[in-house]
């Protein structure tokens, strides 16, 4: 770990966070696919906003939630 | 006018200045410039009524109309009056380099910004990508994203990559929150994931949606690619000398004033941040006294 909290490198990034960018990388396809049918959404930062929220911080709750 | 290029510029000061910035008033003064005039720039219909400026580019870009709003000067004034509100230096210098960033940024189009507003009402415009404001948001896209615009915002987004370690959950807790109050107050509202998504945001919107934008353009649309300096030249443009020309007064007095006013208040700037550094400098080297 480096002074200022971030990992030693990239690889030691990824491991660790895994699971945490392939939710990342699923709000960002999703976001480009929605936006590329609906253009008028690529001008809404808000919308962006709200669906990585879903992706990152309710669905995961939601499928904890299901597995207990 | 630039796209992506707003979102992701915060990711690549924080990465260069840490600790010394706060993130929340960086991302506004990089958004600040657009906030109350794009709306108007592109028009939007309320209620049946279209609302859409006459000229869109002198209004978005010149004097007079909001081109302020893209002035170093407008940076300066907002963040005073943020150091009134908060009595906090950082926010108020962190706002002032988000705003000069979007003021710098979009006078790489063909119309430029007014920079030194008010000393002169000149734009400053290297004019390496169209302004095509005017001909509404999707044409504006698709000419955006089909010349050096597309080069400009990718440049940004593979800086905003390389700068991967400021999006990293240990840099959020120990440099971001750290630096902004801002973040301090939501965590006790929030937990620490929704932060970091929120704090993550901008740069996956920008990500995000300068792909969009290019699949859009050349996939669904259909948009041609021209990398030529000032293009798409398929696009109407508007250049920096089509604006602010009507209410300007042509007695040669006025005439050479303008420019000798901004060069000298130029000057006065210069040597006023001068003294300070070296005061700054004297005050730094001055030797304690021995108890």
């Amino acid at each position: 770990m480096r002074e200022d909290g971030s990992p030693s490198g990239l690889r030691v990034a990824l491991v660790a966070g895994r699971r945490e960018l392939m939710l990342y990388v699923a709000a960002g396809a999703a976001y480009v696919a929605l936006g590329v049918a609906f253009p008028e959404l690529l001008f809404a930062w808000v919308v962006s906003a709200a669906l990585l929220l879903v992706f990152v911080v309710v669905l995961p709750v939601f499928v904890r939630r299901l597995r207990q | 006018m630039s796209w992506a290029a707003h979102d992701l510029e915060p990711y690549v000061i924080q990465k260069e200045l840490g600790k010394r910035v706060a993130f929340v008033p960086l991302l506004v003064g990089s958004y600040a410039p657009d906030m109350a005039t794009k709306w108007f720039v592109y028009g939007i219909s309320l209620f049946g009524v279209e609302l859409k400026a006459d000229n869109p580019a002198q209004f978005h870009r010149g004097w007079p109309g909001a081109g302020f709003t893209h002035s170093l000067f407008f940076g300066v004034l907002i963040g005073l009056v943020l150091y009134a509100i908060w009595r906090n230096k950082v926010v108020a210098y962190s706002f002032v380099i988000g705003q000069w960033a979007h003021a710098l940024t979009d006078a790489g189009d063909t119309v430029g910004t007014m920079l030194l507003f008010p000393f002169t009402d000149h734009l400053f415009a290297a004019g390496a990508w169209a302004y095509a404001g005017q001909t509404g948001r999707y044409t504006d896209a698709g000419a955006y994203f089909s010349g050096l615009g597309l080069v400009w915002d990718g440049i940004f987004v593979v800086w905003a990559i390389l700068g991967w370690r400021v999006l990293t959950r240990g840099y959020f807790r120990t440099t971001v929150m750290a630096a902004d109050p801002f973040w301090r107050w939501a965590g006790r509202h929030l937990s620490e994931t929704t932060l970091v998504a929120l704090y993550r945001a901008s740069f996956c919107y920008g990500v995000a949606r300068w792909t969009a934008w290019l699949i859009w353009a050349h996939l669904v649309r259909s948009f041609a690619f021209d990398f030529r300096w000032g293009g798409p030249r398929w696009v109407p443009r508007v250049y920096a000398d089509e604006l602010n020309t009507a209410p300007a007064c042509p007695c040669p007095g006025c005439c050479s004033m303008r420019p000798r006013l901004g060069f000298y208040g130029a000057v006065a700037v210069c040597a006023w941040a001068k003294g300070r550094s070296s005061r700054f400098r004297r005050l730094v080297r001055r030797p304690r006294p021995r108890e």
